[in-house]
């Protein structure tokens, strides 16, 4: 299996916060999940690859080549970002999916191509949006407009997907829905998938590997029933947890402790 | 109604303003006449009072109120706020100080186009300003230049009026009368100038049209769609910049047209940037040809400055606009 | 009442008993500066306004202002006895001259040579020097019967004079400049009208045979050479197209009245007799 995405010893960040040497993989086809407590760095950590940071020192090198030497558009081919908060543009839902095509527009290329409205078409009905293709996404509710973005994403036709937060603060319908498109994505269409989830149970239900990160280094990475133990979680978060096993996947479940009279 | 067929209604529109605004006035000239008059040689008042007051009028509100609502389309795009309009930058009031100056001090000199040049001087110094003082580590910082600018608005007001305050009556009233914008500008050759370089801009919206769209989303995410960020907010700025100062140079402080026309065509035109520049021009140049040909007529054979229609007409339907949804970039 | 009407009737009523050799004048008017002069009164002028410049001599003294930004403390510190106001100065001028007691009188802007002539001898009545206008007027009269439109067989020339530019601002028949143009031998063909904003279209339509333009500044010169362009227009065809001294038109004393017609005759004649 090739590496989707190789990271090493990366140094970058900005006045006040850097990360510290962090080095790992993402293999094709897999899905990695970023975990760890709030300022660990994890969004800095996804900035740094899209590029909107600069490295200070190390690499990332995206299908064994450098990133740095790769042209943006030709990578925008290939990679595609939902950001954690995405300005809404008062736009129809049909509009703004059409925009994910943009780097595949040819140099010259003014009109959209027969080929890019059938790729749109094509996404909003997986992605299960064709209904509101026609309404603005100011009009839509907060799944129905991550369900957009994911689309938008999707049409780029990427063979990375990078996500922040995909889930945040969406009910558990959505949440399940939007898991479910990001795994059958993963495996009918073979897209590799870096998301950071702050929910520690949807990352072990559905990541196969895990970053944790702490303090803007990594703490640990593996499967998750390797990185979601008491040792690990409750140094990373400073608190008490109770590890026990999901019934139908047997998959690390996290549970909060009771808190000790001791804890400030 | 498809937006093909709309975008046909409205250059239709286009060209019946133009044949009324050449018609109408205190000649009243019928419509066939006119095309003839157009279109061949000849002498006569009627010939002259098309060629050398109402044509060169009509272009030049093509000209400028094309070119603002080209420029409101393009602010409004970088900076993804819907009330950025040419002039809250203050490049007007670079040309407005730049004019007042001229005025004042120059009053020995009296060539035509030194009213012109001087205006499109202080918009200059101001957008240069703008853009050193925006651009720090690399990156143009919106944030800044929007600030910045509402300032240097205030104070280049200020600095009009002090000159206003020390100046003679007359001067006082050529400067207020400028800023108050007028289409009556007889210079042929710099109109055609003028006109030339604003549909060159013009022009170039086909590359950028793509490019415009990306950015909608904010620039991180224009990024990731491989679009180079910094270089369109420059080129965006600086063609922007530039359309306003020639428009005003030409023709004074012509308010609410860069506001209120591309929030319009948005409504009922599209938002895609692959039309809206265009759309946005001729509307610009209709509703601008229009505001004209009524401060000419509506009290005449007085003149309103062109300023207090626009003014009133633009108020009126951006209050309707904005009552509508979907009003922001 | 009105504080400016109550001003005009004191002073209208009281100003045959206005006493006294009045030698602390101030004029805010730059007609009745030249009148001053007119009258061999200037020595009794200490202070007049920046637009006072004709004749030479007045370029001199004391500056107050100018005509609608006065400067009070200026004013005060001159300590005149009599001040000689416009029907234009602005109210809050009337009512501090009014809390400092000055005396002022108010010259209406004259609309005809006739009203020129009775704003002069008011003048006089106030200075004492009535018996010497009315020898002046006298001699005037004869001296304008000279030029004055000898040959009333002449056809009227069709004139228009401009005013002001940004906006074009023309005289219409409430201004003196009608008579000037009528004594001429020429008709002012916006005499009837009320507003003096008349376009560039309507000139055009109206025809006339020569513009007279009141010089005000490098903006005037621009202002002839848009003009020039109009080959339908007579004006401009025959050139006919003609800048001003504004210190002899717009400055409506009788002497300059007298100098505006001898200027305009000269113009008129020579075009009366060109192709329309």
């Amino acid at each position: 299996m090739m590496n989707m995405l190789k990271v090493t010893d990366l140094i970058a960040g900005y006045p006040g916060f850097h990360l510290d040497r962090i080095s790992f993989n993402v293999e094709e086809n897999s899905i990695v999940g970023i975990i760890g407590p709030n300022g660990s760095g994890k969004t800095t950590l996804l900035r740094t690859i899209t590029g909107q940071i600069p490295i200070q020192k190390g690499s990332i090198s995206y299908r064994q080549r450098d990133m740095d030497k790769q042209g943006k558009k030709e990578l925008a081919r290939s990679i595609a970002v939902v950001s954690q908060f995405q300005p809404l543009p008062p736009l129809k839902v049909r509009e703004y999916v059409l925009l994910g095509r943009i780097p595949h527009f040819r140099r010259w290329q003014f009109l959209d191509s027969p080929e890019n409205r059938l790729v749109a078409h094509q996404i909003m009905d997986l992605v299960g949006i064709l209904d509101f293709q026609e309404r603005f996404l100011t009009e839509l509710s907060g799944g129905e407009q991550q369900l957009c973005h994911m689309a938008r994403a999707l049409v780029q036709r990427p063979r990375l997907l990078i996500l922040d937060e995909p889930t945040q603060s969406l009910d558990i319908s959505h949440q399940a829905m939007i898991m479910g498109l990001l795994t059958r994505m993963n495996r009918q269409q073979k897209i590799t998938i870096l998301m950071v989830v702050h929910d520690l149970n949807l990352a072990s239900q559905y990541c196969q590997f895990l970053l944790l990160l702490v303090g803007g280094k990594i703490h640990t990475q593996g499967p998750p029933r390797q990185v979601l133990t008491r040792e690990y979680i409750e140094k990373a978060y400073r608190i008490p947890v109770v590890i026990s096993s999901h019934p139908l996947s047997q998959r690390p479940v996290v549970f909060t402790g009771t808190l000790p009279d001791s804890l400030p | 109604m498809k937006i093909s067929t709309r975008l046909i209604l409205l250059f239709l529109l286009f060209i019946g303003v133009i044949l009324a605004g050449l018609s109408i006035g205190a000649v009243t000239i019928p419509f066939p006449k006119v095309l003839n008059i157009l279109f061949t040689r000849g002498t006569g008042i009627q010939y002259e009072i098309i060629h050398q007051v109402r044509l060169p009028r009509i272009l030049l509100a093509i000209t400028v109120g094309g070119g603002l609502s080209l420029a409101g389309v393009l602010f409004q795009a970088l900076f993804r706020n819907p009330l950025v309009e040419p002039y809250t930058l203050g490049v007007s009031g670079g040309a407005a100080l730049g004019v007042s100056i001229n005025h004042a001090l120059l009053g020995v000199t009296g060539f035509t186009l030194s009213l012109p040049l001087s205006g499109f001087a202080g918009s200059l110094v101001i957008i240069a300003v703008l853009f050193l003082l925006g651009f720090r580590k690399g990156h143009l910082r919106l944030n800044n230049i929007l600030l910045t600018g509402v300032m240097i608005s205030f104070i280049s007001s200020a600095l009009v009026m002090f000159i206003m305050s020390v100046s003679g009556r007359n001067t006082t009233h050529q400067i207020v009368f400028w800023i108050m914008g007028s289409l009556d500008r007889v210079n042929l050759p710099l109109i055609r100038l003028v006109l030339w370089i604003t549909l060159a801009i013009l022009a170039s919206m086909i590359f950028l049209a793509v490019r415009l769209n990306a950015i909608i989303l904010g620039e991180e995410a224009a990024a990731n769609l491989g679009v180079r960020v910094e270089s369109l907010k420059k080129l965006i700025f600086l063609l922007a910049s530039l359309l306003t100062g020639c428009g005003v140079s030409v023709a004074g402080i012509i308010g609410f047209v860069g506001l209120v026309v591309p929030h319009f065509v948005r409504l009922y035109l599209s938002r895609d940037h692959r039309i809206l520049p265009f759309a946005s021009f001729i509307t610009g140049g209709l509703f601008l040809i229009v505001s004209d040909t009524l401060a000419r007529t509506v009290i005449a054979p007085v003149e309103l400055p062109v300023g207090v229609i626009t003014g009133i007409l633009g108020g009126i339907l951006f209050v309707y606009a904005l009552n509508k949804q979907h009003l922001l970039v | 009442m009105n504080k400016r009407v109550a001003h005009i009737l004191f002073f209208l009523t009281l100003a045959p008993f206005l006493n006294g050799d009045y030698n602390r004048i101030i004029s805010l008017v730059p007609s009745i500066t030249q009148e001053l002069y007119l009258l061999n009164h200037q020595a009794n002028l200490i202070g007049c306004t920046t637009f006072c410049r004709t004749p030479s001599a007045a370029k001199q003294k004391q500056k107050i202002g100018n005509v609608i930004n006065l400067n009070i403390e200026m004013i005060m510190s001159l300590e005149p006895d009599l001040l000689l106001a416009g029907d234009y100065t602005s109210q809050k001028y009337m009512d501090l001259f009014d809390r400092f007691q000055i005396p002022v009188v108010i010259f209406k802007t004259p609309s005809t040579f006739n009203e020129i002539m009775e704003g002069f001898l008011k003048l006089a009545r106030i200075i004492k020097k009535e018996p010497q206008a009315r020898q002046y007027l006298e001699e005037l009269n004869l001296r304008m019967k000279d030029i004055r439109d000898p040959n009333r067989n002449f056809p009227r020339v069709p004139v228009c004079f401009l005013l002001g530019t940004n906006p074009l601002y023309w005289a219409t028949g409430e201004s003196y400049l009608n008579d000037c143009i009528e004594f001429a031998g020429g008709i002012n063909l916006l005499k009837n009208r009320t507003n003096g904003q008349v376009s560039r279209e309507e000139i055009l339509r109206l025809r006339p045979q020569v513009i007279i333009m009141a010089d005000m500044g490098p903006g005037t010169r621009v202002e002839k050479s848009h003009w020039q362009v109009f080959n339908s227009l007579p004006a401009a065809r025959n050139n006919q197209l003609y800048i001003v001294d504004p210190d002899i038109f717009c400055l409506p004393s009788p002497e300059n009245f007298y100098l505006s017609v001898l200027t305009l005759r000269r113009i008129l004649t020579g075009s009366a007799s060109r192709p329309r």
